[in-house]
C-alpha cells in the first residue's frame, strides 16, 4: 500500500473525491474480505464496504495517527460496521444472529483455508472452547452476557475463555512458533 | 476476578483492567463493564498501552483474512454517493427551501429560523429499504446542534391501515429509542419534531417502521427507510 493515508485523508477532508478513490483502491479488498467473512453474503458485504468508505468520507478526522496505523483503524471500523449490520439484519428478519457452525466447513470462496486464510489457521491453534467464544465475539459481535446466553454457559466461564483466548492469540502473534 | 477496592493495602483497583481490557478492546464487554473499564482507565492511565495492544491485536487478526477484490459496482456506487450529494458540511439550500413549506406546518417559524441560521447542522439522508413495499420512501433528519428540536421529514410513504402508524427510531447497537409516531399526509409526506438530544450521543441507525396504532416499545417490523452510519 503505497498510498499515504495521511495525505489522502487531508484531501478527503477538503472534499477531493479522487483522494477517496485512491484510498478505496488501496484498502477496499481488505475491507471487503473482512465484510464477506462477517456477513457471509456478497451483496450485504458490498453495502458494508461502501458504508465503511462513506464513513471515512464523512468523518475523515476520526482516525488518530498517534493511536495506530490507518489500516488498523479502518479494519476496526469495518468490523464494527459489519457486525452492526449483521445484527440489524437479524433484527429485521426476526431471526437471531447465526452462530458459527459454518466456520468449520471450508467454503467455495476459500478453497484452501490452510494456505489462504491465516486467521483460520491461527484460531485453530486455540482450544476449541476458546476459539468458539472468540469467533462469536469477533465475527458476530456478541458480548459477555450474550455469549453466556447463546452457549448456555455461566457468565464467568465465557469471560475466562474469552480473556484466555485473546491473551493466547496475542502471544501467538508475537511468537508465531510458540507451542502450547 | 478482582474487584476494585479502595483500601490502600489491597491489590490496585487497576488490576481489574487485566481481566476486562482484552474483551473491552474487542467490544465484547457488556455496557456496565464498559463503564467500569472507562472509569478505571481514567484512574489508571498506564493501562492505555495495554488497551492499544489489544486493539492492535484485533486489527492484526483482520489483516490475516484473505483480501477479496469487491466488484467494480461497489466503487461506482461509492463515487456516485459522494458526488450525488454535497458533503454534510455544506447546506443543501435548494432542498431546504422545498422542505420549509412542509416544516412550517408543524413548527414555528422561529424554530425553523434557528435551524437555518446554523452553519453546520446534522443532516442525515434516509434511503428506502423495501424496494417492493415502499420504493419511493425517503427521508431526512435535520438538526442544528445548538437547538433543542430536531426534524425528520419524510416523503413517499405508502398509506397505512387505520390500525397502523409509522414510528421513527434511533439505534445505537442494542439500544433503540423511539423518536415518535409519524402520521403521513394524503400525499405521503410527513414531518416529525423530536428532541435533538436524542441525536447528541452515539448512534448508528435512524429508521422508520410500520407499527400498530399507538406505537411500539421497540420496532416490530423491518424499516421502510433507514440511515446507517457510524
Amino acid at each position: 500500500m503505497s498510498a499515504d493515508p495521511t495525505a489522502l485523508l487531508r484531501r478527503i477532508a477538503q472534499g477531493d473525491e479522487r483522494a477517496l478513490e485512491a484510498l478505496y483502491d488501496a484498502y477496499a479488498s481488505r475491507v471487503y474480505g473482512l465484510a464477506l467473512r462477517v456477513m457471509g453474503d456478497e451483496s450485504l458485504a458490498q453495502e458494508v464496504t461502501q458504508d465503511v468508505f462513506l464513513k471515512v468520507w464523512q468523518r475523515p478526522h476520526t482516525w488518530n495517527p498517534e493511536r495506530g496505523q490507518f489500516s488498523s483503524w479502518l479494519l476496526t471500523v469495518a468490523r464494527y460496521t459489519a457486525v452492526d449490520r449483521l445484527r440489524a439484519e437479524a433484527l429485521r428478519s426476526g431471526r437471531s444472529v447465526p452462530l458459527l457452525d459454518e466456520f468449520d466447513a471450508p467454503t467455495d470462496a476459500d478453497p484452501d483455508p490452510a494456505e489462504h486464510d491465516r486467521l483460520r489457521a491461527l484460531l485453530r491453534r486455540l482450544p476449541d472452547e476458546q476459539r468458539q467464544v472468540i469467533e462469536l465475539a469477533y465475527f458476530r459481535g456478541l458480548t459477555h452476557s450474550e455469549l453466556a446466553a447463546a452457549l448456555n454457559l455461566p457468565l464467568g466461564t465465557v469471560k475466562t475463555r474469552l480473556r484466555a483466548g485473546l491473551q493466547k492469540l496475542r502471544a501467538l502473534l508475537i511468537n508465531p512458533n510458540d507451542h502450547e | 476476578m478482582n474487584t476494585p477496592d479502595d483500601t490502600p493495602h489491597s491489590a490496585s483497583p487497576c488490576d481489574a483492567l487485566r481481566d476486562l481490557l482484552p474483551a473491552y478492546a474487542l467490544g465484547a464487554v457488556d455496557p456496565d463493564e464498559a463503564r467500569q473499564v472507562e472509569a478505571l482507565l481514567r484512574r489508571c492511565p498506564d493501562w492505555q498501552v495495554e488497551l492499544n495492544a489489544y486493539q492492535q491485536l484485533n486489527a492484526e487478526l483482520a489483516a490475516l483474512l484473505p483480501p477479496v477484490a469487491p466488484p467494480p459496482s461497489v466503487k461506482a456506487g461509492l463515487i456516485q454517493a459522494v458526488t450525488a450529494r454535497p458533503k454534510r458540511r455544506r447546506w443543501a439550500w435548494g432542498w431546504v427551501a422545498a422542505a420549509c413549506l412542509l416544516i412550517a406546518l408543524v413548527v414555528s417559524n422561529a424554530a425553523w429560523a434557528a435551524v437555518a441560521r446554523q452553519q453546520a447542522p446534522l443532516e442525515l439522508v434516509l434511503h428506502p429499504v423495501q424496494a417492493d413495499a415502499a420504493p419511493d420512501a425517503t427521508g431526512r433528519v435535520l438538526w442544528a446542534r445548538a437547538e433543542p428540536q430536531a426534524f425528520l421529514i419524510l416523503s413517499g410513504l405508502p398509506p397505512l391501515a387505520p390500525d397502523q402508524t409509522y414510528q421513527a427510531w434511533v439505534r445505537d447497537g442494542e439500544r433503540i429509542v423511539s423518536l415518535g409516531l409519524v402520521q403521513p399526509q394524503p400525499d405521503g409526506s410527513a414531518a416529525l419534531v423530536f428532541d435533538g438530544a436524542l441525536l447528541a450521543g452515539r448512534f448508528d441507525t435512524v429508521g422508520v417502521t410500520v407499527e400498530p396504532a399507538g406505537g411500539s416499545a421497540s420496532p416490530t417490523t423491518p424499516p421502510i427507510v433507514r440511515w446507517q452510519g457510524g
